[in-house]
């Protein structure tokens, strides 16, 4: 009773300076001292949460029963430690890039941050724990119950009772130390300062048990030795398919199993840790296996047959009468059971709240991730009640599997279970053409065979399954059965579970994977784990500007904590040369928020509350494509807008080179009325004055009379004339004008023109008779004025000593003809080739005579017949091109 | 696994220009803690040709041996993890430092 009672006070002061240990380092994590706390001893030590209660009370009852077959169980992680640079470097470095908070995370969030990936894994590792859960309890149970048998005290009722209040106690320390906040990276200083304490009690505890038993025992090692020889154990006996699975299956768990992954990967804070665990962690293991065998030797020879092989480590001190060794032996046991319920409660929490609650809670709150209340409470609410939940599920496990069963036979049905995990894992991390529906397919075929073969027998016959079915399988499919699956009978059970489940899962992994196609998300985050040592970088991107900067920081504020958020705010503000809080939504800045916050969410929880709020803009390849059109858009826009430039450009020539002939028709207008009033005015001055004249003077002579007449009449001839062209201009520009079609040849025209204008006489003109022959449907009067006009033009203004005109006749463009006069004098300076055109204008100051209508003139007769005259530079003189088109010509005249 | 390597060799090449002589010591050492698991797999897989033996062998011979396969294996890995720390530390060239461990 006193026995007991002190039990009960030094586990209870154990507890109470454990609580102060993780007290102590919570404070001075806050305090920021956080680097003493992050030693690399520190993380060797948390390791060691590998080495359970299975370990501390397991392995001796193990060794007794199969001899040194326990040590597979030490042989596989220190293989892997000691192997660290393959696999452990990369999960490390992927876990710290990635930001994964458990093992379900990083598989999710390998695949595609695939929410149902890491729902099924979370239910894996719930289930594949609970037995293990359901061990510790065991164990310290039975522990109590030996010292209770001791004292004469207790019973079966009584170890009921243990179980339960060790689990309510064990669940209260983890929701105590385990959910005090939400941390970024979901990092539990107190919980891993804790567990490295336990770690060192437990080693001490089984040392010391370990050095009693060969030295105050046996006499020293080589006395021990030979003991062992002598003892039901005493020869090397071992199946090669166990030793080999064992080893296969515990350095899977290590891998897999979720607080391993807690300590191993999300707990570390330094990559170059794992440098001294890949040493000191292989000693621990080596240390705590190394008196296994004598302790199973010792409690074989000295304690009766009927005694309980799974608590030599307690009940062989307690034979000797050293209750203080056995007092430490049984703190060593309890610290191993406590770290453990520990570290994989907290595990699971984190893997229930971020990928179960969180996504339902998302999909059921409408509104999600921007509506109003902390989401922190309601993360640490369901991280605690899932605490319990899981504590509680290892009871009711330990209630039904009836707590009658060997300890390492239900460690290693969590073993197998876990290590479903390991293709999966493995072919994320090394494999890129891995997809999601791959993954997916590989863990359930390969839960299943663990479940049918393993798990559902492992309550024992007639439990759950009935025992028919386990001798003849369900409904009488033998090949069903559940320890001879496929009709391969006599294996072990263990590796005939090994076998199946890992290379089924393996196997339907692979092959799915290879027949699937990744979606977009899948593919970025395989390069990105595949390749994690090339590019840490995160690839996929938010496409921002949809997003709400205040209501991510509203978000950010109810995960992170208000002083956080903000901070993080002003900083992506402050880096994008912003003042105040609300940085613009950013990539770079949506990805370092999605990061923080998958640090307390995890991956896949926090892409969906990024998205929620950024509208659902989640970058995925397909996203990308999108932007990349958009790209391509920007681009075409960006040449329509280089096209539009340049034609603007040119309009702008245009508009300048309008404005040019604007300001020239100005002057030209100005030029025009003093160019009219003085065409005008001279002819009236001379008829006025010789009217005058003619009604003043009577003496004159009839020849004077005559003469002064005529000169009347010839300048009223040339204002008739004059006026006539100005009237036929403003006709012709005003376009009430009738076109009097006729048919004939260009020929007849030409030579009723040259003729018009005074015949080849005054200028010799060249012709081309052949190509005139050109049948004509035109007004060819006006068609012969504009050759007139020209004709004329060239016999004013051509200033070469020997003129000569040459009109030639050309096919022209769209089936028409283009008639070229073409005079041999200096032609037209380049300045004025744009007026010639323009009425009243004149290429020389020299009078000759004409008012500069006849081009205006032409132009306009041109323009009505729906051809063009255009000045034709480059010719040696002046030229000018009659174009008429295919509509004027006629095949028969 | 030669994924693993590849990735080691792509970034050791990709600094190779400013690693010097260190590179190839410090490439044979990764080496050696890769090969080391898979000398300690076969050498614990090694006791079931035992199962062969006409003779049973004694539990201590076992023990002794697997316990001091296990020591070589701790004590090798330690030197190679002192050693690799000392590579790192030794160089003063930043960009080595950030070859193993600092590339982040």
């Amino acid at each position: 009773m006193a026995t007991l009672n002190v039990l009960v006070a030094v586990c209870l002061a154990y507890v109470a300076f454990l609580f102060g240990v993780a007290f102590m380092a919570e404070r001075a994590a806050l305090r920021g001292r956080v680097r003493w706390l992050r030693s690399p001893v520190v993380y060797t030590l948390s390791l060691s949460i590998y080495c359970t209660a299975w370990t501390f009370y397991g392995a001796v009852g193990y060794a007794a029963r199969s001899g040194l077959e326990y040590l597979t169980i030490y042989i596989g992680p220190t293989l892997i430690m000691v192997g660290w640079w393959w696999v452990l470097r990369k999960m490390v470095r992927v876990g710290r890039a990635q930001r994964v908070t458990s093992v379900a995370d990083l598989i999710s969030s390998r695949y595609g941050k695939s929410t149902i990936l890491a729902i099924l894994v979370t239910t894996m590792a719930v289930v594949g724990t609970t037995p293990y859960i359901a061990l510790q309890l065991q164990s310290v149970t039975l522990s109590f119950a030996a010292f209770a048998d001791t004292t004469e005290l207790g019973g079966a009722g009584n170890s009921r009772w243990t179980a339960l209040w060790l689990a309510v106690g064990l669940a209260l320390f983890t929701i105590l130390f385990g959910t005090r906040n939400l941390d970024a990276n979901e990092r539990h200083h107190g919980v891993v300062m804790a567990i490295a304490v336990e770690a060192v009690v437990k080693l001490f505890a089984l040392l010391a048990v370990g050095l009693f038993v060969v030295w105050g025992m046996s006499g020293g090692a080589g006395a021990m030795l030979e003991r062992i020889d002598a003892s039901d154990i005493g020869t090397w006996q071992m199946q090669g398919g166990r030793w080999a699975g064992l080893i296969f299956l515990s350095a899977a768990a290590f891998l897999t199993l979720p607080r391993m992954f807690q300590v191993l990967v999300v707990e570390n804070d330094n990559e170059d840790h794992l440098r001294l665990a890949s040493w000191a962690f292989p000693t621990y293991l080596m240390l705590m296996s190394l008196f296994v065998v004598p302790i199973a030797v010792a409690g074989l020879t000295h304690l009766p047959q009927d005694a309980n092989p799974d608590l030599f480590v307690l009940t062989v001190p307690l034979s000797q009468g050293q209750t203080g060794l056995a007092m430490l032996s049984f703190l060593g046991g309890f610290s191993s059971a406590t770290s453990m319920v520990i570290v994989a409660a907290i595990a699971l929490s984190t893997m229930v709240s971020n990928h179960i609650v969180m996504p339902i809670w998302l999909r059921v709150a409408h509104g999600g991730a921007s509506m109003p209340g902390d989401v922190r409470t309601l993360v640490l609410m369901s991280r605690r009640v899932a605490i319990a939940v899981v504590v509680l599920l290892g009871y009711i496990y330990y209630r039904f599997s009836g707590g009658g069963a060997a300890l390492a036979a239900i460690g290693l049905v969590a073993f197998a279970g876990v290590a479903q995990f390991l293709p999966v894992m493995l072919g994320g991390l090394f494999w890129r053409g891995a997809t999601r529906a791959g993954a997916i397919s590989g863990l359930v075929t390969g839960f299943s065979v663990w479940t049918w073969s393993m798990f559902l027998p492992s309550f024992g016959s007639g439990e759950i399954l009935p025992s028919h079915v386990l001798d003849a399988g369900p409904w009488g499919l033998s090949w069903l059965r559940p320890h001879a699956l496929f009709g391969i009978d006599g294996l072990d059970p263990l590796v005939h579970t090994i076998l199946w489940s890992i290379s089924l899962n393996t196997l339907v992994f692979v092959l799915v994977s290879l027949g699937s196609f990744p979606s977009p998300l899948e593919r970025l985050q395989g390069a990105q784990f595949v390749d994690v040592f090339l590019h840490s970088a995160r690839p996929q991107s938010w496409s921002g500007g949809a997003a709400q900067s205040e209501d991510l920081l509203v978000m950010a504020q109810r995960i992170l904590g208000p002083a956080e958020a903000q901070a993080l705010f002003r900083r992506a503000a402050a880096k994008q040369g912003l003042a105040g809080y609300l940085p613009e939504p950013e990539p770079d800045f949506l990805n370092e928020l999605e990061r923080e916050l998958s640090g307390s969410v995890g991956a896949a929880t926090a892409h969906a509350m990024v998205g929620q709020i950024v509208g659902g803009a989640s970058v995925s390849v397909n996203d990308l494509m999108a932007v990349a059109d958009e790209t391509a858009q920007i681009m075409e826009y960006s040449t329509q807008l280089e096209s539009k430039s340049k034609e603007l450009t040119r309009t702008a020539r245009q508009l300048r080179e309008a404005n040019e002939k604007l300001t020239a028709l100005s002057v030209q207008k100005d030029a025009f009325l003093s160019q009219i009033s003085h065409e005008l005015r001279t002819p009236m001055t001379s008829i006025r004055a010789f009217s005058e004249i003619l009604r003043d003077s009577d003496d004159l002579k009839p020849a004077e009379k005559a003469r002064y007449a005529s000169i009347i009449h010839n300048e009223a001839v040339r204002l008739t004339r004059l006026l006539d062209d100005l009237l036929n201009l403003s006709v012709l520009e005003s376009g009430q004008i009738n076109m009097n079609m006729e048919h004939g040849t260009l020929r007849d025209v030409l030579d009723h023109a040259v003729a018009a204008a005074g015949g080849a006489g005054i200028l010799p003109i060249r012709r081309d008779p052949e190509n005139e022959e050109v049948g004509l449907w035109t007004d060819l009067d006006r068609l012969a004025q504009v050759f007139i006009n020209l004709i004329a033009n060239a016999q004013k203004y051509c200033d070469s000593p020997q003129p000569e005109l040459r009109i030639l006749v050309k096919p022209g463009l769209g089936g028409g003809i283009d008639v070229d006069v073409v005079d041999n004098g200096s032609g037209i300076p380049h300045d004025r080739q744009e007026m010639v055109f323009e009425k009243f204008a004149r290429v020389s100051d020299h009078d000759a005579g004409g008012a500069g209508l006849g081009l205006a003139i032409c132009r306009e007769i041109m323009m009505r017949l729906g051809g063009q005259i255009t000045y034709l530079p480059g010719q040696g003189g002046a030229a000018f091109r009659v174009s008429l088109p295919a509509e004027a010509l006629a095949t028969s005249a | 696994m030669s994924g693993a390597e590849q990735d080691e060799g792509g970034g050791q090449e990709r600094v190779s220009a400013f690693m010097g002589r260190s590179k190839y010591p410090r490439r044979r050492l990764i080496d050696a803690i890769r090969f080391l698991p898979l000398l300690g797999l076969g050498l614990w897989f090694l006791p079931l040709l035992w199962n062969a033996r006409a003779d049973e062998t004694p539990m201590s011979h076992a023990i002794l041996y697997v316990f001091g396969v296990w020591l070589m294996l701790v004590v090798a890995a330690g030197f190679l993890a002192v050693l690799v720390a000392r590579l790192n530390s030794d160089t003063d060239d930043p960009v080595q430092e950030n070859g193993l461990t600092k590339r982040l």
